[in-house]
């Protein structure tokens, strides 16, 4: 029988970098219990779920598991501790079976038998299926499931043996209404039999049915952490989640608003993640885009940028129908993408000064020769307009820092004048000096007759940097907010599908 | 080389030559005559010069020669922060305006704004302004001086001061520091922003690059009771990051 307190976390530190991730968490887990943990994007949810799983490690502080205080919790402990994980990614074999699948870390590890596809274990993993109601053949590979599918399954591999503690992170995020009911069912009876549920989420109406005992966490503290009471408002929560709003920290300035650069109509992707958008983005704008992950909204900017293909709608640039399929049709047309992988938008190998001028070459050429002087000037002048000051620009790229590099990922696109910039999380992996030099970036930018859409899960950002903010919700644009109509808590709100005020 | 870099590469040619021609600044540029004759055409929109057969000419106007004669320190970095700092001003505002250059900088382009009532002790702010606004209220006392730019100073002008209603109150400064906070050289300059700092909504601080981690004899107000610093100085990191912290504005220049 393990003891009351299954787990507890004292004093728990996490840092990425300068950002701390987890700070000063401490908690305790109690067996028959439901746990549900709320928070926005970003707000360390599931780095707590991956501390817990032994899947990330922590900087500092005490983890006690069944009254034995663990000094390195590794995955493989944690399992063998009980503690079973269904994270937010798929972490499935796309070449296995479900099988296969649900087995591989629970019967592989502690058995000699290399063959997971035999009749026993088909038996045994169509017995967990059917005790979550999943009506998948556990036959099928991976490869051959849909994405709702293969959250079902990632699900039933944490359910399976009964684990005593059984971590979901957004389960039911994919799911329709009957999986989703199917999910919560289980949930209780895993309850009943004693196991400790920890479920984190973003719906506060699903807290309303499980939660036993309700967590919310902001930017890597936990806020609240108390028994769920009905009597409880949905405001409160969400104005937990949301934090206060610390607006006057974004150095925003108002620019002169021109004709409109780009007007997109009832465009839809053919991936489905975006149905049926229209927005326009104004000279002299910035123009926020808000919702959960998976809402739609770097699928959006991939769209149009000729990334993601799209199935339906028109794109007009300074007025001119244009038909964008793939990246260079956009850069001929004055977009600049600025992706949300930093490190992604390099040429790792080269420096800095190589980097910025990468896409205006065409320029420098002298008789079919490049004009590296000329280049060289002209990176330098560019670096100092842009107070790009590094100590040597000629080393590689990756050795600069990341505010660095991120600067450059911007600049490149202001030297072909671009007017159109797409900004996916520009400051998502910065440090603060760096966050401020973008933020100031960006205004440079609406104040040369050009537009930024600005996608962003850091809420406070949108509100303290835009001119409006759309909000996505599962693929639509539902509700519009202009500059002083809104706060934190309100656009958080609606992210969740909320159109009208709690 | 893009159209900002340009323009100011023309105007600080034009400001040394008072005249210039096109092939000249073609071969300078490294750009095409046509691109050239597209500069010129805006900087002559904006009445700072004058097309002429092959070329242009300055216009010599009453701000350029205002300038020469007061004759001010710093001027490039100080004209770009007071053209930052006029995007943070909005229609119907009521703003106060402070002693010293930077100010004076800023007061010169308030007319493009409608509906704007400024409150100063800067008497050349005063006459910039005057005539061009809703209202100019100046401040009386003993006249002084900064750099030729005459303000008022009397402890009882800052009695009528707080009757008067301003939303936004622009001042500059001797010193900011990160311990110290903000600092003037002369006891009524700090005296007159401690008295803003209280009774204005909003507190912008216009700090050229040579007032960073720099201590004047008395302290005018806390770093707290700033809400936005306006400087052309970008490779703060402390300060970047106390002020974000803090929940002050940061805005660094470019050229608009």
């Amino acid at each position: 029988m393990p003891s009351a307190n299954t787990i507890r976390l004292q004093n728990i530190f996490k840092y990425y970098g300068d950002h701390t991730v987890l700070n000063n968490i401490n908690i305790e887990f109690k067996q028959g219990q439901i746990y549900c943990i709320l928070g926005e994007n970003g707000a360390g949810k599931s780095t707590l779920a991956k501390v817990i799983a032994g899947i990330v490690s922590i900087d500092s502080g005490n983890i006690t598991i069944k009254n034995k205080q663990i000094h390195k919790l590794s995955s493989s402990l944690a399992a063998k501790l009980g503690i079973k994980i269904a994270c937010q990614e798929n972490f499935l074999f796309e070449n296995l079976t479900v099988t296969e699948n649900i087995l591989i870390n629970n019967e592989f590890t502690f058995s000699n038998s290399c063959i997971l596809n035999n009749k026993r274990n088909n038996k045994k993993a169509r017995e967990i299926l059917d005790s979550l109601h999943i009506n998948i053949n556990e036959k099928k590979l991976i490869r051959d499931l849909s994405l709702p599918e293969c959250k079902l399954i990632e699900i039933a591999r944490s359910f399976y043996d009964n684990p005593d503690i059984l971590i979901l992170d957004e389960p039911t995020a994919p799911l329709g209404i009957t999986e989703t009911e199917n999910i919560i069912t289980s949930i209780f009876e895993a309850k009943n039999r004693g196991s400790c549920v920890i479920y984190i989420t973003h719906m506060i109406q699903e807290v309303s049915q499980i939660a036993d005992q309700i967590i919310i966490m902001n930017s890597g503290s936990i806020v609240i952490n108390k028994k769920y009471s009905k009597l409880d408002s949905k405001d409160y929560f969400l104005r937990s989640m949301a934090g206060e709003d610390y607006l006057n920290r974004y150095p925003k300035t108002k620019a002169q608003k021109g004709r409109p650069l780009l007007q997109v109509k009832n465009i839809s992707s053919k991936n489905g993640a975006v149905k049926n958008a229209s927005f326009t983005l104004q000279s002299g704008e910035i123009l926020g885009l808000a919702g959960l992950q998976g809402a739609g909204k770097s699928t959006i900017a991939k769209m149009l940028f000729g990334l993601e293909e799209a199935i339906a709608g028109k794109t007009l640039i300074d007025g001119e129908d244009i038909n964008i399929c793939q990246p260079r049709h956009g850069i001929e047309n004055g977009i600049a993408y600025v992706g949300d992988d930093t490190l992604k938008g390099i040429f790792p190998s080269l420096n800095l000064i190589e980097n910025i001028m990468m896409m205006s070459y065409n320029r420098f050429l002298k008789k079919g020769f490049l004009d590296s002087e000329a280049i060289s000037i002209e990176a330098r002048e560019s670096m100092h307009y842009f107070h790009m000051n590094v100590q040597d620009p000629t080393i590689k790229i990756s050795k600069q820092s990341i505010g660095t590099i991120q600067k450059s990922n911007i600049c490149r696109w202001a030297l072909l004048d671009s007017k159109i910039y797409l900004m996916d999380d520009p400051t998502k992996s910065l440090d603060i000096p760096s966050k401020v030099e973008i933020y100031n970036l960006m205004n440079r930018i609406a104040h040369s007759d050009s537009g930024i859409l600005l996608i962003s899960s850091d809420i406070s950002e949108l509100v303290g940097m835009c001119d409006r903010i759309l909000v996505m919700f599962k693929g639509e644009i539902i509700k519009e907010f202009k500059s002083g109509e809104s706060c934190s808590k309100d656009i958080l709100n609606c992210s969740f599908g909320n159109i009208h005020n709690p | 080389m893009f159209a900002a870099q340009r323009i100011e590469i023309i105007k600080d040619f034009l400001i040394k030559n008072k005249t210039a021609d096109i092939s000249t600044l073609t071969s300078i540029l490294n750009v095409s005559d046509v691109t050239v004759r597209k500069d010129l055409d805006k900087l002559e929109k904006d009445k700072f010069l004058l097309k002429i057969h092959g070329g242009a000419v300055l216009c010599e106007t009453e701000t350029t020669e205002t300038i020469s004669r007061i004759n001010i320190s710093n001027h490039t970095a100080k004209s770009k922060i007071a053209e930052l700092a006029l995007t943070l001003i909005e229609e119907d505002d009521s703003i106060f305006i402070g002693p010293g250059s930077t100010c004076f900088l800023l007061s010169q382009n308030i007319k493009r704004l409608k509906g704007i009532s400024v409150v100063t002790n800067n008497v050349a702010v005063s006459n910039e302004v005057m005539g061009s606004i809703k209202r100019t209220y100046l401040l009386g006392g003993e006249l002084k001086d900064i750099n030729g730019i005459p303000y008022t100073s009397d402890a009882a002008s800052l009695e009528s001061l707080s009757k008067i209603f301003v939303n936004k109150a622009f001042i500059s400064i001797d010193g900011i520091d990160l311990k110290a906070g903000i600092t003037c050289n002369t006891l009524n300059k700090a005296n007159l922003i401690n008295f803003i700092s209280n009774i204005s909504k909003t507190l912008i601080v216009l700090a050229d690059n040579e007032k960073f981690d720099h201590i004047g004899m008395y302290q005018a107000a806390s770093l707290e009771s700033i809400s936005c610093v306006v400087t052309n100085r970008c490779d703060l990191d402390e300060y970047k990051r106390t002020f974000f912290e803090k929940n002050i504005k940061l805005l660094t220049t470019f050229d608009i």
